[in-house]
């Protein structure tokens, strides 16, 4: 990871912070575009902000609540910049770290899916290139964003809850032996992986996705997408450590 | 994903009882399920309503970035979602049509705009694919208006004037009194406090072309006429009807360069302009006596 050098200054210095907490503001609406930011998040925009400078708890806050509380102005701005110093080979590493940062889970939500693509066009990304890119980079196609507001959806939930709630009782006696099915589920799906793939297919698809969200690749981004891609990349890396041990 | 709300004609803040009597008239039987499944449904309200004020947010934002047109948007089907009256957006595609090979042209000259280098908070020039937007901001007039004490904007109003008040007349219509055919796209952005009536008008007859009214806080889109006109406005806190604005308190103003309308090969040409100060702001207005509005 590069640190800042105390004696940079100047009009570099100053360009590269504004991209850096512009892209810190697009990465807090990634964050918290699900409604809720969770503790894991929370650390790891932290770690984010604190690489590229911004260590003071209370500025953190502030940038968060940018888009916590829908400040579009700022957003707008933010948005401006991105598409200004993110074309040509650029605009490819924001849309990496960006798919990396939302799908951190091994989960797109439905939001993060709209995000995702409003950054797509924000840089020039076809429908064609970000699919491809989205399949690159997670190891599975993009998902079309969920309707919620279609009553088949929600009946579809219903039942799904149902079942959920049937098949806990039947396996209340195999939990103990469970305790890591829900991490195990996730690295799978952090690798972008069915459960159940072999190990070649565990180490193939890690060794795809480490090169893409390799740190190193970041640089010409600033201080904070080498953050977050370094945040995406550890998790990829224990999500294989995982697998190979336990699966 | 559709806007439940807006379909049903009610706000994103009903109260349940708003909800169900908008859902027992609703005519639409594809809507009516739908909107009792979701809005009435206690579970999936919460999370329809997140999704639902994040989409809007995306659409501003869409909006304000010239990205209305852009792959993903359409793609996902979020048509509720995207701000853009609806004049304005026909006329968007049918440029878009007439000028498809000029897509990249207009996007490298779209990434060339300076960036805001202010920091996260100013907000300038503005293109719109494929048409021209150019960010106007009225500033010197409303810097000084802004910058009233308080006191002054609440002192107790003349005695003299008793006129009664008058409903705000409909925001965002626009009329041409001469019947001029509304072509080019204008959006104005105002911000909340004070309404704002906007007319242009044709140099140097003073002859009215178009007039809107904008409630504040809100952004029109319109169809201006082709042709070059200098914008006029009036602007205050309550309506007393067309013969008195907003009473003695109105302020009168116009923008100082006049607004060019035109369409040729590229696209047609509008402007977006925002009524309230702007650090960096690229329009200046003067005052204007009430006679000559």
């Amino acid at each position: 990871m590069s640190v800042r050098s105390a004696g940079a200054h100047g009009r570099k210095n100053h360009d590269q912070w504004i991209l850096s907490s512009s892209i810190l503001v697009a990465l807090g609406w990634l964050a918290t575009c699900d409604g809720h930011l969770d503790n894991k998040e929370l650390a790891r925009f932290t770690a984010i902000a604190e690489s590229s400078g911004i260590t003071n708890p209370n500025d953190i806050k502030a940038l968060l609540s940018l888009a916590e509380y829908k400040d579009l102005e700022a957003l707008d701005a933010a948005c401006r910049v991105i598409r200004e110093r993110c074309s040509g080979s650029n605009a490819r590493l924001f849309m990496e770290m960006a798919i990396g940062m939302a799908i951190a889970d091994g989960v797109l939500v439905t939001t993060e899916n709209h995000l995702l693509r409003f950054f797509a066009d924000l840089v020039g990304f076809s429908c064609q290139q970000f699919n491809s890119l989205f399949r690159d980079a997670t190891g599975r196609p993009l998902p079309q964003p969920t309707d919620l507001s279609s009553r088949a959806y929600w009946a579809g939930v219903d039942a799904d809850d149902e079942n959920r709630k049937r098949s806990r009782q039947r396996s209340d006696e195999a939990r103990n032996r469970a305790d890591r099915v829900p991490e195990i589920t996730e690295a799978y799906a952090i690798l972008g992986l069915e459960r159940g793939a072999s190990k070649d297919e565990v180490k193939r698809a890690y060794r795809r996705l480490a090169q893409i969200h390799h740190p190193d690749r970041f640089s010409s981004l600033g201080d904070a997408s080498v953050a977050a891609a370094t945040s995406t990349f550890q998790r990829i890396k224990a999500a294989y450590d995982l697998l190979v041990k336990y699966a | 994903m559709r806007d439940l709300y807006t379909r049903l004609g009610v706000s994103h803040t009903a109260s349940p009882e708003e909800i169900k009597m908008a859902i027992e008239k609703c005519a639409n039987a594809g809507v009516k399920a739908d909107a009792e499944a979701v809005l009435l449904n206690a579970r999936a309200k919460p999370a329809y309503d997140r999704l639902n004020s994040f989409l809007g947010d995306v659409g501003t934002l869409r909006a304000s970035l010239g990205l209305n047109h852009g792959a993903h948007w359409v793609a996902s089907d979020t048509n509720d979602y995207t701000k853009e009256a609806a004049s304005g957006r026909s006329e968007g595609m049918n440029a878009a049509k007439s000028s498809t090979p000029d897509r990249s042209k207009s996007k490298s000259k779209n990434e060339k705009v300076k960036p805001a280098s202010g920091g996260v908070f100013s907000i300038v020039t503005r293109y719109w694919y494929p048409v021209l937007l150019i960010g106007a901001v009225a500033w010197a007039l409303f810097q000084a208006d802004w910058r009233q004490p308080e006191h002054e904007a609440t002192a107790p109003q003349e005695p003299s004037f008793s006129e009664p008040v008058v409903p705000f007349p409909v925001t965002g219509t626009a009329r041409y009194p001469d019947g001029a055919e509304g072509v080019a796209p204008l959006k104005i952005k105002t911000s909340p406090g004070s309404d704002y009536y906007v007319k242009l008008v044709e140099p140097p007859s003073d002859r009215p072309v178009m007039e809107v009214f904008v409630k504040g806080g809100t952004t029109v889109e319109v169809s201006a006429p082709l042709g070059s006109y200098e914008m006029r406005y009036a602007t205050g806190k309550t309506w007393y009807g067309p013969e008195h604005f907003f009473g003695p308190e109105t302020s009168y103003s116009k923008a100082d360069q006049l607004f060019a309308f035109s369409r040729d090969y590229r696209g047609t040409s509008g402007y977006t302009v925002t009524l309230y100060t702007v650090q960096n702001g690229n329009l200046r207005t003067e005052s204007l006596p009430r006679s000559q509005l």
